[in-house]
């Protein structure tokens, strides 16, 4: 039996690290460890609840708008504050751009690498390459002289030496099926999804700030809204936000759902691997009422079991009996023991690190092997994500989520089950995108009509001051991070931040096995996926890279010398 | 002409926020009108759209490297092909894939791309830096200095008075920021 070790080695502290079994063309079993320890809840004890978005924004790089609105949402419920209903668009509206944005970026820059042959697009016709763009799409950026352009600057690119961006997948690989026209479109989608990427972020600079790190606000939003005055949100400022909200539907309508479709339309065996746990949980996101009225989240919460779409659990992240966290496998100790569960109000963070001293070959995966808790819910292995919140929207029967998953699925010919798979939550993260984009010029409606009609508040002052404030308070805030489910647990003592917890998406889908032995979602979805070349595990890569994996959260060193950041081990 | 200095890494891991410490110093410090600072945490891919009108690009981060912490290094970032390896994920993205899509994108535009990085001492949680570090921001600011007027006499430094040494991947000018 083979055993694969996929491990960042480069970036000081570690990454995600997958050990995979193989045997007889198969991994038969997986583990998924994370090799570093955050613990960073720990800045935020004994802070002013109002600032602990700023840090909390800070814990992962990428995802720093997920975790200040988690943050000041958990706060919000704590205090009892409310959100104006125009700071709630707002947010809404943010949210929404973030969410395509990132699906977007995932799917061209970092998954279509597993599906689509950046070499091959060289020996592509770019006649052959504008038909197929004419039968999939009217998008005008189809001509021949347009992919002959794109084909010889890549070409320019390769012969340069300078393969780049585009190096070190494994381009040899046999399961890399598409035709070279396909793989000549894709390429050009993934340039053009740069220049889609600068108008996009121009709606968050246009409500967050010129940084990079938006500002946020407990009780609202930090914007002032007067049409006619030019240093806040005016009339010429709705309009350029609403220029690129048609940008970025349209590009959804006509490049990535075409794209998916007929890249997956090469794919379809992708739909009997890569299932995993079979149990989606979300909190539900976009509240088109006040913030917790359940009920008028555009993404509605609950959990599913055993894929069983008939019946949508409720999820109350507050019941202590609900969302829990094992560290039977995790590198922690908890005083009460370590085959306890624990809510993550009571939850702890103590680290206990017993696992063979780096570097080393192989996990211990008998005892603890991951700096990830393993949470739960119910006792249940959860999968977050894309896949999970149109799973619950669908079997929900919201409309404007389920026309589209039908859509999709007529289209691949593929049944609903088609869902449970590494292409299902690849196909799930681009309807997603594509709700998310008509939901979009709504929102802006909503924002128009509420000024429209002089509802222009956008914070509510009540109880900023902590003198207001309960002498103790407890608080959850959610959060539908674009890769899954994020929650902050909070509690307030005598104005201060007492206690802090985090489970964040990938904690949910990467966590190892908890006391009762139960993988993860990562570590099911691998079981049972097909591996031509242990040496060249494309197939592991496209079910992990399936879940958006964000483990880089904290450290990102890099190496003055060293250039190999993954390696790959089999034994 | 364009210039853009942005500071990486995360504030709340000590040491490793070290470029975003010295970004908010250098904004009080070298408040140029045809300078923009920028702090970039750890954004990533998502940090590309800010990068892309800069002529000159300079990086301030921790970095890795066989020396005692706190040592200042300079690396240039522009003329060396850069391979960039498998992804396990999204935010695996750095700084030499930020750098090769703008060499591919911008081209001829892009006059010069560096990189000045700390050793780090410690790369834990907290939101301070370490004595050693710490002591190493007015070198990096004077290092700073030193570029960003090259770049305003809009001369880049010839190239044989880059001193050669440790090597960025075999070759490419690297050199330790003595005094």
């Amino acid at each position: 039996m083979a055993r694969i070790v996929v491990d960042p080695i480069t970036r000081i502290e570690g990454h995600l690290r997958i050990e995979a079994e193989v045997d007889g063309g198969r991994i038969v079993r997986a583990y998924s460890s994370c090799t570093m320890w955050r613990g960073v809840e720990r800045i935020l004890i004994g802070r002013d609840p109002r600032d602990a978005w700023a840090f909390a924004q800070r814990i992962c790089g990428v995802c720093t708008t997920v975790h200040a609105y988690a943050s000041i949402r958990a706060v919000e419920d704590a205090l009892g504050i409310d959100v104006p209903p125009l700071a709630q668009a707002f947010r809404n509206l943010m949210i929404a751009t973030q969410n395509v944005h990132d699906h977007v970026m995932h799917f061209y820059h970092l998954h279509a690498l597993d599906w689509v042959n950046v070499p091959n697009a060289l020996k592509a016709d770019p006649k052959q390459t504008a038909d197929l763009a004419h039968a999939i799409s009217d998008w005008p950026n189809s001509s021949e002289a347009y992919f002959r352009d794109v084909q010889s600057k890549l070409k320019k690119f390769v012969e340069s030496g300078q393969l780049g961006i585009f190096d070190n997948a494994y381009w040899d690989h046999p399961a890399y099926k598409l035709p070279p026209e396909a793989d000549l479109l894709a390429v050009a989608h993934y340039l053009e999804a740069l220049d889609w990427q600068r108008r996009v972020i121009r709606i968050l600079t246009f409500l967050g700030g010129k940084d990079p790190h938006p500002n946020f606000l407990v009780g609202g939003v930090p914007l002032s809204v007067n049409l006619a005055s030019p240093s806040v949100v005016n009339a010429e400022v709705l309009s350029m936000i609403k220029t690129h909200i048609d940008e970025l539907k349209t590009f959804v309508e006509k490049v990535y759902i075409p794209d998916l479709l007929a890249i997956a339309g090469f794919y379809k065996e992708w739909a009997q691997w890569g299932a995993g746990v079979g149990n989606y949980l979300a909190y539900g996101e976009l509240p088109d009422g006040k913030t917790n009225q359940v009920d008028r989240l555009y993404l509605p919460r609950g959990a599913i079991l055993g894929r069983d779409l008939r019946t949508v659990h409720d999820v109350d992240p507050k019941d202590p009996e609900q969302v829990q966290e094992s560290v039977a496998h995790s590198y922690y100790r908890y005083g009460r023991g370590d085959d306890v569960l624990l809510h993550p109000f009571e939850g702890e963070t103590e680290p206990h690190y017993t696992g063979p001293k780096p570097p080393y070959e192989y996990l211990n995966v008998e005892s603890k092997y991951s700096w990830l808790k393993a949470p739960r819910w119910r006792g249940h292995s959860m999968e977050v994500g894309p896949l999970a919140r149109m799973l619950v929207a669908y079997a929900k029967g919201k409309p404007y989520v389920k026309a589209k998953v039908d859509y999709v699925l007529q289209k691949l010919d593929a049944p609903l089950t088609a869902l449970f798979s590494t292409l299902g939550r690849t196909a799930a993260r681009a309807i997603e995108a594509w709700v998310m984009a008509e939901y979009l010029p709504q929102v802006y409606d909503r924002i128009i009509s509420l000024i429209r009609m002089g509802d222009t508040t956008t914070f509510n002052a009540l109880k900023w001051d902590p003198e207001t404030w309960p002498r103790e308070a407890k608080g959850f805030g959610y959060m539908e991070a674009p890769r899954g489910a994020l929650g902050h647990w909070v509690t307030i003592r005598d104005g201060k931040i007492a206690h802090y917890q985090c489970v964040v998406p990938s904690t949910w889908n990467g966590g190892p096995r908890d006391a009762a032995g139960q993988p993860g979602p990562y570590e099911a979805a691998l079981e049972g996926t097909p591996i031509q070349n242990p040496e060249a595990p494309l197939e592991l890569l496209r079910t992990v890279h399936s879940f958006d994996p964000c483990m880089a959260c904290a450290a990102h060193i890099y190496d003055a010398q060293g250039r190999e950041i993954v390696r790959v081990r089999v034994q | 002409m364009s210039i853009t200095v942005v500071g990486l890494g995360n504030l709340l891991m000590g040491d490793e926020g070290v470029g975003v410490h010295a970004v908010r110093v250098l904004r009080e410090r070298l408040a140029w009108p045809d300078v923009t600072y920028l702090d970039g945490g750890t954004l990533g891919l998502s940090l590309l759209p800010y990068l892309e009108e800069a002529v000159y690009l300079l990086f301030l981060d921790a970095i890795r490297a066989d020396a005692p912490p706190g040592t200042v290094f300079r690396l240039s970032l522009l003329d060396e092909p850069i391979r960039i390896p498998l992804k396990v994920s999204a935010h695996d993205i750095a700084l030499p894939d930020l750098v090769a899509l703008l060499k591919f994108r911008r081209g001829e535009a892009l006059q010069a791309v560096e990189l000045l990085g700390v050793v780090p001492e410690r790369v834990e949680p907290s939101m301070e830096l370490s004595p050693t570090v710490q002591a190493s921001l007015p070198d990096l600011v004077s290092w700073t200095l030193r570029i960003l007027q090259a770049w305003s006499a809009s001369e880049r430094p010839p190239r044989e008075q880059r001193a050669k040494g440790i090597g960025w991947a075999g070759g490419s000018d690297v050199f330790r920021c003595a005094g």
